[in-house]
């Protein structure tokens, strides 16, 4: 299947700061893709340019369209939450609603009207008297009730309590997603989004670090607790990182098959946030 | 075109001044009419010969007269609302970010853009002429039961060859004409607020006054000043016949000239439309624009 979205080469700086530098990637459709970065690390660059919303040097394609060009022909078929609380303050929710409406010729109404059927949300409301929670809510029943083709979200629930963001991904996973769409998330809570996605990401500095899919983890990566007496025997099979954790060390290998490695340790699948930092940081001079 | 009416409609949704603004100001003359009555009627017993003899002379003008009072009152608060709004509109956006919801719905940059000078250039006027023709309207009743109180005939001195629709097309062309001369400041308003991170008024005022102080110290000339005052005020000896002008029309040519539409009559379209003015503005608001759309579309906010 052809690529949704096709990344060669992209760049972007601000002033001295590189935000992207010889960035590639690919995204496929029907995932889920996590792209996950320290901040400043250009996932939000990344983010903007495939949405077309800032320029940039590089190739890219999404939906066939050049977003630099085609921003507003590619928007109606993707949808994007950039942040909570950006939807104008002064709207009424049943404005919003109408608005979407008329100017989103793939939104339908009664869906939204589902969604929101599920809050505590007042139509009648205007969005500068709900609370952040609900903003958020209110953003992502207006965009589920689009037919796009690929959602794109930028840190959807910073911000929120513990309940809206599980009932969040929950709403997105049941409601929305399917195999003809594709959903790429940005994040720092990576701990919450490890068993939705499909895909991850690393991006470091305006560069890919890691691009793999969740099911290729547990093959590419081993992350192993090695006793005092075996530290020097587990540094000699080359770890992309190590740190200490309860008085052993653990050790991240990649491409090393789990069996060479098992009697060093406890060997055992990474989790993201473990994997992340091991490649982060690992990868600083 | 469907999509862009609910531009307007959104646009009319959050600046609610464009309506209330004139419903205000109407509301408010139309008041101080019903409260001033008593004195209004006892001026009129006092000089019902002097009334009676002017309506004989210019029958008609009445309607003319108190639409235009009305044009003239709310268009004069509307310019305020419509400068503060051309400002505000492409600023606040991106002070609060909401301008990334804006850009995630499939709206060209360009229509937006649009959508907000339409607001200016269409919306506003249509606004100021219907609600002083409403309000015009609302006032003659007042005045009609004033007029009969005072002991004189509402239909000959207020009514009689009143040409509502004389009066209507002579508003209509006012407020064309109008948007069309005011094109480049509406376009330069919105440049500033395309592109200014703060304080959009002083981006907005700032570059015109150095200009015209530049000129007064290297050329010690006005022209830039000159020209911007007749781009704010100078569209109606261009566009409308005036009034001296036409006495001279009634005096050379005998009474035939006819009564029924003076307002109408004044309608003058050729000296405006082979001006230089008009069409060098439509140039400059047009390239304005265009910058503003470069703007709208390619500024990054994030850093």
């Amino acid at each position: 299947m052809e690529a949704l979205i096709q990344a060669r080469a992209l760049s972007k700086r601000y002033g001295a700061t590189v935000a992207l530098d010889n960035a590639s990637f690919s995204v496929e459709p029907g995932r889920i893709v996590g792209l996950i970065g320290p901040n400043g690390a250009g996932k939000t660059t990344a983010l903007k340019a495939i949405l077309g919303l800032t320029p940039f040097d590089g190739e890219l394609n999404v939906l066939g369209r050049d977003p630099r060009r085609e921003r507003h022909q590619l928007m109606q078929e993707v949808c994007f939450i950039a942040d909570v609380a950006v939807l104008p303050r002064w709207i009424k929710v049943a404005q919003a609603l109408d608005l979407v409406g008329g100017l989103h010729p793939r939104f339908r109404k009664e869906k939204a009207l589902h969604f929101l059927s599920k809050t505590e949300i007042p139509l009648g409301a205007k969005v500068k008297t709900l609370s952040k929670g609900m903003v958020t809510q209110l953003h992502l029943a207006l965009v589920m009730a689009i037919d796009a083709r690929l959602l794109v979200l930028d840190e959807p629930t910073i911000g929120l309590d513990i309940i809206y963001r599980k009932e969040f991904y929950t709403a997105l996973l049941n409601d929305y997603f399917d195999e003809r769409r594709t959903i790429l998330v940005t994040t720092h809570q990576v701990e919450e989004i490890q068993n939705v996605l499909t895909d991850l990401m690393f991006i470091n500095r305006g560069r890919i670090v890691l691009d793999c899919s969740m099911d290729d983890i547990a093959e590419r990566f081993t992350e192993v607790l090695v006793g005092p007496g075996q530290v020097e025997e587990a540094r000699a099979m080359r770890p992309i990182y190590e740190e200490q954790a309860f008085g052993q060390k653990a050790f991240m290998f990649e491409g090393v098959a789990r069996e060479q490695l098992e009697h060093l340790g406890e060997a055992r699948r990474p989790s993201i946030s473990d994997l992340f930092v091991a490649k982060v940081k690992g990868a600083q001079p | 075109m469907n999509g862009f009416v609910w531009l307007i409609r959104r646009e009319l949704w959050e600046h609610r001044a464009f309506v209330y603004v004139p419903l205000i100001v109407g509301a408010v003359m139309v008041l101080l009419t019903v409260l001033l009555s008593g004195q209004i009627i006892n001026a009129l017993e006092l000089a019902s010969d002097k009334v009676a003899s002017m309506s004989q002379q210019e029958p008609g003008a009445a309607f003319g007269t108190v639409v235009g009072i009305f044009a003239v009152a709310v268009a004069l608060f509307m310019s305020f609302v419509v400068l503060f709004y051309l400002l505000d509109c492409l600023h606040a956006e991106r002070v609060d970010r909401s301008i990334l919801f804006w850009k995630s719905l499939p709206v060209s940059d360009s229509s937006t853009v649009f959508s907000k000078l339409a607001m200016a250039m269409v919306v506003a006027p249509l606004i100021v002429l219907a609600s002083a023709v409403v309000f015009g309207l609302i006032e003659m009743l007042v005045l009609t039961i004033d007029f009969s109180a005072a002991g004189l005939n509402p239909w000959e001195s207020l009514w009689r060859s009143s040409s509502v629709f004389g009066t209507i097309l002579f508003l209509l062309y006012g407020v064309v004409v109008q948007a069309l001369w005011h094109f480049p400041l509406f376009a330069w308003l919105l440049l500033a607020s395309a592109f200014a991170k703060r304080a959009v008024l002083l981006w907005a005022t700032l570059p015109p006054v150095i200009v015209i102080w530049l000129e007064k110290l290297v050329f010690d000339t006005e022209w830039f000043a000159r020209q911007l005052g007749d781009r704010m005020i100078g569209v109606f000896p261009l566009a409308f016949e005036s009034v001296s002008e036409r006495q001279i029309v009634i005096n050379g040519e005998g009474a035939e000239i006819e009564l029924g539409a003076p307002l109408a009559e004044m309608i003058n379209p050729g000296p405006f439309l082979t001006s230089p003015g008009l069409w060098i503005g439509l140039i400059v608001g047009a390239l304005l624009i265009a910058a503003t759309i470069w703007l709208r579309r390619y500024r990054d906010e994030s850093i």
